[in-house]
């Protein structure tokens, strides 16, 4: 009965570069589909608006939305596992490189779960049958171990030994290039507990300053093709043209056009009636009505199906790099400087010239006495298609117009816990139902279950 | 002593022969004046002493069967001739008698001489055969086949009724079969005890005495009897003695699902039987029929009953296990493929419903088992039996949602607490002066001059403006460029309250039916053929069904019987409905969201010339691109599904009679079938796609049974069998989808714009048994059953996979031990049985998901389903004690049943935390129990020769619940989600320890201590979290009643059929209140009102804040608060009514037929109570899954009207 009970459509062995290419894909699938990046990132960060139906907007959560985000660990968490797995067990098939780039990866996106919900699980996590209940582990903590991973994981690097060839889709396996991603992360992970653990945060980000971090050229992009099924995950090629759930929101549109801004014609689409740019309040409930007419799509770059998965770019490195001057910190380099190169570098990621860049730089200039609203805005405008990054940012640097007005606008929250934007996510509702007691335990621990609690990281 | 003799004695030699010549050894003659008497011999000869004139009495084993008058010859040779008449010619010299006969050896050739004599048949013949001699011109002639005389009759039942293929068995062994109107036509052999049994009717012996003269068989019907020789059909087809059985089976005749016609055959048993649930969703489109008998006591994916048709195991579960279709998330209900069988071949149904009558067939049984008996032979005597059925009718749109005709289309506007209602667009002439055909617009201000008015056509909900006949302009009065030919026209704003009901067309569908039937002491035979042409209610949608079948017995010899088997059917379907929540489905596009000013006939118009789609959701005046909703006339004719289905099953195998006490059999069971399904769309302003699925399914059985039955003394009887079965099964799906058309309406792989992305699936699977089963009868009233089944199944690991499971059975009749004159029959009964199941392939080897590609990249993932190499099989005990009871002589029965099964070892895919790498764990978990009452009662208040009345109703209740879940590991695990529904992700069907099986989970109303329900300042009701019990989808209890009423050839018959509790989450509802749609949303002046919503404030006050319509609809219900869209899934049916009448027979023999009978039917004819709004409770499921209690947009449901007419010659 052997023979018969086993599966032919299955294979019973998998080699890394399958594995890497899947989880890749798999972890870029879930951060910049509809559910994630759409109904949460890109409306909790006010760049686009719902059109009917605005509940997304107005912070009543879709727990499709949820349950893919908590996917990650089940889908690209458990493939990079299963690499340093099979790492451990034959370091001659898969190698100690490999494994390595697979926990970078698992640190991207370890980071972006707790950042999103706070407490996770993480050292519990991923050991199947020994535990389907696992514990959820404190978001500074795992913060904590997660510095220590990256660092674990570039003191392995080896070129002599072998790395993923083709199946490697960020870097084709360039261990220079992905020591310098896991730098990055380690920044990025530096600076978001930059108001919470100040010291911790400067010596975390110095650190990973001196050891060197993306330069341009080196942006950390899933590369996403042209033709189906293997497209940019909401774009407007497959199925049904151009995305009828959002339009441009009013928010990000008049900034953009207050600061004539040469980003906009690629962010968003003219208006079909009078080719304007116009977009649409934020998450009032308004009467649907010409809606299609009245306002911007999001532009034809950002729909395009070739639109890369983001993971971490120059031009963010550069920001943090900012803030991190601003506030004091042992980097090289003027706040100035970085912001500019910052703003510069994301203009020639979205084809503006050079000339425009430049030109535009000048028009808005770092602010050092105004620094979190001077690089939050900024920031802010750069980090547009990448809605999770850019919400969180949003919360942590709580920044407003550089003239100290406010930037973004209150929607008519259907959450009563919310006002003005969640501070995070609800646990999945699942996990009440699959891993009850943790489930209860975590949300204690943070403060309550709700979209209102601040992390620990957020002190504004 | 012998004065008054005519003529002096004397001694006559004489040859006796039989119809066809033959000598007839053994038979009595007797000399009427001297009492004389000889037996013939060997070769028929006889030597008799005679007085001259005498009469001459023929007798066989104590019967009279004839006299002649003696012949003036000596010697002659008498034959017996038709009509009662004998034939004489002189005896032949050469063949002197055997014995006894000294003389008359010279031929006397010269003075040959016919004779005849004729007497009538002894008026004393036994009192078992009544004569009537007056009916004899109303019974067939007496024939002569080829072999034997033959004797005439009809079978009837108690009001004169024929009753058909009654069974007649001879002492031998051999068996005949009666024609479908009554009649039969048998060997005579005089003196014979012959049986007669039908299905249904209690058996009757009758001695055979005399051939010329037509035979009347009575039968009572079982019910009405004390089933002394009752026959049922158990498992493996097996036939017991009713009295013998220890367990519960329930019976239906075929003309039930025949009459009344459903596409789906199982959907006519709907309220007919004790223990078993059956639903559907609008079945007569085609789709699936949940049949759960005595609830659901498995937590993972199947408690579906099993279906064995002569011994075949039908494959019944849908093609390709859709777990989103399944949760209400869209794709197509391709329905349950035992719908192959042609309803006209059904002879009967037999439900075994417990663990002790469906032990032998081991864990595929474990859910009971439906066993169809098909019909065999028909014809007697040489002569073809023919039937043809021809039955058309007639579907209707029942009942659909109470929608309001106050409010057009628009969406709300939820920033403003007094919003009412959404206003026209405006379009302005000077503004885009190409959009207007002449003129400047319906409408001038002052200022800005001419314009039109336009609904805001992007938005598919129903918060526009009032619907008062304004002027506006239509959805589809742009695109001149696009030659449209109603541009620039105006409509009126008005309701349109029909609008939906007239999209369903009437549906139709013909049946047409013939069987030819023959049967001899050779053999049997039967041949059918139908054909089943449906035109369903949608637009677009069709089904057509050909069903050829063939089944027949030949006796090789008098010990080895061959029977064979072969059905083909062929199925084909376009245009099924979409199920759930996408634009395939009529509902999600009419009830869930939508625009109630919609004029029907101007959908119909969805193409333009230029192709494309006219969309009544186009984002805008000058953009027709549909912006949700896609035209339902467009799916219809553009965007449809198709499907079909070719099967073939049947069996082959020998029956041997090896001694009078043995018997063996030998038989292969194949079925297996083909789909192709394949589901489109169309490229438009859409890419476009195409999916196809083709499945090759192919189950085989080589089954081997010993059968022993021997009395031991005269008090004891033992039947014994035992028997092997290999089970072979191989399913195999392949599905090939691609986004992206190069060209529009071609649908293959190569006219994929991208790649195509292939899922194999290939299922094997092989179980080993070894059975046997050993019934002990004392005294021919207490029976003793014993079975035992060995399994090995290939699902389960080495060392796990062989499992033995036993039951033991009694019943006693003990109104044969206490004869109390009020009760007619009582019999006891008792069961305990375990049941062993396995589980599917593939579930106990670690292995990587199935490779895929991105770009040329190969892409290998961990298979997020952890498989589990300890699996255990899984065990359920069932006891069961039962109750048959007849009063009043037999005119009112009751039969109860009382059971207790426990299940343990689960074997589920435990839905299990994703942060522990993993979404499922297959695992044995758990135990449930199921406990439940079954009630049958029936009772004939009238009866009189002419009259009858007869009432049947069945109760039963059931209560199934989880015990204990005990995952590894993780202790404190309370509950299993067998399903979460799609679009909200908040509403599970759940098992929960402690909790009935199912319980639906979501979000509840917070409440204070008091109880009051707690709203928070914007008068939005706070939800809970996700993890409450907001229902259960067991219901209370189900039943049905049925009355019948039969006056001389005229029948009439009533099923009401009933399911009290049981509960559902509804889409329909849910969407249709937050759009605007349903009637409540714009009662009562609500919309110009607002609302207060009744509740307190965190601080405990009575909260006074005051909503419009829309935020509540939105905002209060299912969205939010999952409870308040849990409906009470209670219903009282009128489920069919059904007229017959049994034409003349002198009309039937105008047309050289026997028998005519034509019926008129109706069927979902009224649902007299329910308390769940807006859909039909019984309707509502997605799929057979377990996955139940969760209404994703259910289609309405139809009521069915027809007539039936049946012809036998």
């Amino acid at each position: 009965f052997t023979g018969l009970n086993t599966d032919p459509t299955k294979p019973s062995t998998a080699p890394p570069d399958a594995l890497i290419t899947g989880a890749e894909k798999a972890a870029s699938d879930v951060l910049y589909n509809n559910f994630v990046n759409g109904k949460i990132g890109m409306l909790y960060s006010q760049y686009w608006s719902q059109t009917q139906k605005e509940s997304d907007s107005q912070y009543k959560l879709d727990e499709a939305c949820n349950n893919t985000l908590w996917g990650l660990y089940s889908g690209a968490l458990s493939n990079l596992q299963e690499v340093v797995r099979l790492s451990s067990v034959n370091a001659a098939a898969v190698s100690p490189n490999e494994a390595a780039i697979a926990n970078i990866l698992s640190v991207w996106l370890y980071q972006t779960l707790a950042d999103v919900y706070g407490n996770v699980p993480y050292h519990d996590a991923l050991t199947g049958l020994n535990n389907f209940t696992p514990h959820y582990d404190s978001a500074q903590a795992i913060y904590d171990s997660l510095v220590q991973k990256l660092d674990a994981q570039v003191a392995v690097f080896d070129t002599t030994k072998s790395t993923f060839k083709t199946g490697e889709l960020i870097y084709q396996g360039n261990l220079t290039k992905w020591r310098k991603l896991a730098n990055s992360l380690k920044l990025r992970i530096g600076i978001r507990m930059a108001d919470a653990a100040p010291e911790k945060s400067k010596q975390v980000v110095e650190a990973a300053a001196a050891a060197g971090v993306l330069q341009p050229g080196d942006d950390a992009l899933f590369p996403y093709l042209a033709t189906t099924p293997d497209q940019f995950p909401f774009n407007e090629q497959s199925g049904t043209g151009i995305p009828n759930d959002y339009v441009m929101c009013k928010t990000l549109v008049d900034f953009m056009t207050s600061l004539k801004d040469p980003r906009l014609p690629v962010y968003a689409r003219p208006t079909k009636g009078d080719g304007s740019y116009q977009g649409k309040p934020y998450g009032l409930g308004l009467p649907f009505g010409n809606d299609f007419t009245v306002y911007s799509y999001p532009g034809t770059r950002v729909y395009a199906p070739d639109f890369p998965g983001i993971v971490c770019t120059y031009s963010e490195v550069e920001f943090a790099l900012a803030e991190a001057a601003a506030r004091g910190y042992a980097v090289s380099g003027t706040a100035e400087g970085h912001y500019q190169n910052a703003i510069a570098a994301n203009m020639k990621f979205w084809g503006i010239a050079d000339t425009a860049a430049q030109a535009y730089i000048t028009t808005v200039p770092y602010d050092a006495a105004n620094w979190r609203n001077s690089i939050g805005t900024q920031k802010w405008l750069a980090l547009y298609m990448q809605g999770i990054q850019s919400w969180i940012e949003r919360v942590r640097l709580n920044f407003k117009k550089t003239d100290g007005s406010d930037l973004f606008t209150a929607p008519n929250s259907l959450d009563p816990t919310v006002q003005l934007v969640p501070y995070r996510l609800t646990y999945p509702i699942s996990e009440g139902n699959v891993n009850s007691t943790n489930y209860h335990q975590a949300g204690e621990a943070i403060g309550g279950d709700t979209k209102g609690t601040k992390l620990w990281w957020n002190r504004n | 002593l012998f004065a008054m003799a005519q003529g002096s004695p004397k001694t006559v030699n004489g040859k006796l022969l039989g119809l066809d010549g033959t000598p007839q050894s053994g038979y009595t003659l007797q000399s009427k004046a001297l009492q004389s008497q000889a037996t013939t011999a060997d070769d028929g000869r006889f030597s008799l002493k005679t007085n001259a004139g005498d009469s001459i009495i023929i007798i066989f084993q104590s019967a009279k069967l004839g006299a002649f008058k003696l012949p003036d010859m000596d010697n002659f040779q008498v034959q017996f001739a038709e009509g009662n008449k004998f034939k004489f010619t002189p005896l032949a010299a050469a063949t002197p008698a055997a014995d006894s006969s000294g003389v008359g050896k010279t031929p006397q050739t010269d003075s040959l001489k016919k004779d005849t004599g004729v007497v009538n048949a002894p008026h004393d013949s036994t009192a078992a055969v009544p004569h009537d001699s007056t009916k004899t011109a109303a019974v067939p002639d007496t024939s002569k086949t080829g072999d034997s005389v033959m004797v005439k009759g009809t079978a009837t039942d108690f009001a004169n009724h024929p009753i058909a293929f009654v069974n007649v068995t001879y002492s031998n062994g051999k068996s005949y079969t009666g024609t479908e109107s009554g009649t039969f036509s048998i060997p005579f052999k005089p003196g014979e005890t012959v049986k007669f049994s039908a299905v249904g009717y209690e058996a009757k012996t009758v001695v055979l005495t005399a051939f010329d003269k037509p035979l009347p068989v009575q039968l009572n019907s079982a019910a009405n009897t004390q089933q002394l020789q009752e026959v049922k059909v158990t498992a493996l087809g097996l036939s017991k003695k009713g009295k013998a059985v220890g367990y519960s089976v329930q019976e239906v005749k075929g003309d039930v699902v025949q009459t009344a016609k459903e596409t789906n055959f199982v959907n006519a048993l709907q309220g007919r039987l004790s223990g078993v649930q059956i639903n559907g969703n609008s079945g007569s489109m085609g789709g699936s029929t949940k049949v759960t008998i005595r609830g659901n006591k498995s937590i993972t994916g199947n408690n579906n009953a099993l279906f064995v048709v002569d011994g075949i195991f039908m494959g019944n579960n849908n093609p390709v296990p859709s777990y989103n279709q399944q949760i209400g998330g869209g794709g197509y209900d391709y329905g349950s493929p035992i719908q192959d069988i042609n309803p006209d071949d059904i002879d009967q149904v037999s439900v075994l419903k417990g663990a002790a009558a469906t032990a032998l067939y081991g864990s595929r049984g474990s859910n009971g088992v439906v066993l169809i008996t098909t019909k065999k032979g028909g014809g007697s005597g040489g002569k073809l039996g023919i039937t043809y059925s021809f039955n058309a009718q007639m579907d209707k749109v029942y009942k659909l949602p109470g929608y309001q005709n106050r409010y057009g289309g628009g969406s709300a506007n939820l920033a403003d607490p007094n919003f009412v209602a959404s206003s026209f667009d405006t379009l302005w002439y000077s503004k885009n002066p190409e959009q207007f055909a002449s003129g400047q617009g319906t409408y001038t201000d002052p200022v800005k001059g001419g314009y039109d008015l336009m609904p805001q056509f992007a938005a598919d909900e129903s918060w526009g403006p009032e619907l008062k006949g304004q002027v506006i302009r239509p959805y589809y009065s742009f695109d001149r460029d696009k030659n449209n030919p109603y541009f620039g026209t105006t409509s009126k704003w008005l309701p349109q309250p029909d609008n939906v009901r007239d999209f369903y067309r009437t549906g139709l569908t013909f049946t047409n039916s013939v069987s030819v039937g023959g049967s001899s002491d050779k053999g049997t035979f039967r041949l059918s053929y139908s054909n089943l042409s449906q035109k369903f209610m949608l637009p677009n949608a069709n089904n057509s069904r050909n069903n050829l079948g063939f089944n027949g017995t030949y006796k090789v010899n008098s010990a080895i019987t061959a029977l064979a088997s072969a059905n083909y059917s062929v199925n084909r379907a376009t245009g099924r409905p979409g199920t759930g929540f996408s634009g395939t489905n009529p509902t999600e596009v009419f009830s869930l969201y939508s625009q109630r000013q919609l004029e029907i006939d101007k959908l119909k118009y969805y193409q333009f010339p230029d192709g494309s789609q006219v969309s009544w959701n186009r984002k805008s005046f000058s953009d027709p691109t549909p912006a949700s909703a896609t035209t339902p006339y467009w799916t219809a004719n553009k965007g449809y599904e198709s499907d079909n289905r070719s099967r073939l099953f049947g069996m082959a195998g020998v029956e041997v009679k090896a001694t009078s006490w043995l018997n063996l059999s030998g038989k292969v069971f194949l079925d297996q079938f083909s789909t192709l399904q394949e589901e489109r769309i169309p490229k438009d302003y859409q890419t476009g796609g195409y999916t196809r699925t083709d499945r090759t399914f192919q189950e085989l059985n080589y089954q081997f049974l010993a059968t022993v039955r021997k009395d031991i003394g005269k008090k004891f009887d033992i039947t014994a069998t035992a028997g092997g079965n290999i089970m072979q099964q191989r399913d195999e799906i392949n599905t090939g989808t691609f986004t992206g058309l190069i060209v529009p309406d071609i649908y293959n792989y190569r006219n994929a714009a991208g790649r195509v992305t292939y899922t194999p699936y290939l299922f094997r699977k092989q179980i080993n048994s070894v059975f046997g089963d050993v019934t002990i009868g004392y005294m021919n009233s207490v029976y003793l059953e014993l079975t035992g089944r060995n399994d090995w199944a290939s699902t389960l690991p080495a060392g796990n996979n062989s499992y033995f499971y036993p039951s033991a059975s009694l019943s006693a009749v003990f109104s044969d031990w206490v004869k109390w004159k009020w009760l007619s029959f009582g019999k006891f009964r008792a069961s305990v049985a375990q049941i062993g199941s396995d589980t599917d392939p593939y579930r106990t080897q670690l292995a990587y998901g199935i490779p895929g590609l991105f770009g040329s990249n190969p892409i290998i993932a961990k298979d997020p389903n952890l498989n589990n190499n300890q699996l255990l099989p899984e065990k359920s005990t069932e006891v069961e004690a039962g109750l048959e009871l007849k009063f009043l002589n037999n005119r009112v029965g009751l039969d109860a049943t009382v059971y207790s099964r426990t299940t343990k070892n689960l074997i589920v895919p435990l839905q299990v935390s994703p942060t522990s790498g993993y979404n499922y764990y297959f695992a044995n978990i758990g135990k449930s129990r199921s406990r439940g009452l079954e009630i049958e009662l029936t009772g004939r208040p009238v009866e009189s020769k002419n009259f009858t009345w007869d009432i049947g109703v069945n109760y039963s209740m059931n209560r199934s619940k989880l015990l204990a879940l005990n995952v590894p590991n993780n202790p404190d695990v309370d509950r299993y989600i067998v399903g979460t529904e799609r679009r909200r992700n908040s509403v599970s069907t759940a098992a929960i320890v402690g909790q009935p099986l199912f319980v639906l989970t979501g979000t509840d109303y917070t409440r204070d201590a008091g109880g009051n329900k707690i709203l928070d300042t914007s008068g939005h009701y706070v939800p809970t979290d996700a993890t409450h019990i907001i229902g259960s989808t067991q219901p209370k209890f189900v039943g049905g009643v049925s009355n019948s009423f039969t006056y001389k050839h005229i029948s009439l018959s009533a099923l009401i059929d009933f399911q009290n509790g049981g509960s559902f989450f509804s889409y329909t509802n849910m969407y249709g209140l937050a759009s605007g749609l349903l009637d409540v949303t714009a009662a009562n002046n609500i919309r110009e009102t607002g609302i207060t919503p009744v509740g307190v404030t965190a601080d405990g006050k009575e909260s006074t804040k005051h909503i419009s319509a829309a935020d509540h609809f939105k905002n209060n219900f299912g969205t939010n608060v999952n409870a308040a869209n849990v409906y009470d899934a209670s219903y009282v049916y009128l489920r069919e009514v059904r007229l017959g009448y049994e034409l003349p027979e002198r009309w039937a023999k105008a047309i050289k037929g026997r028998t005519i009978k034509i019926s008129l039917y109706g069927r979902n004819l009224w649902l007299i109570h329910s308390n769940a709004p807006n859909v039909d409770p019984s309707n509502i499921i997605n799929s057979d899954s377990n996955i139940q209690g969760l209404e994703g947009g259910a289609l309405p449901s139809t009521r069915t009207y027809g007539v039936n007419l049946n012809v036998g010659f």
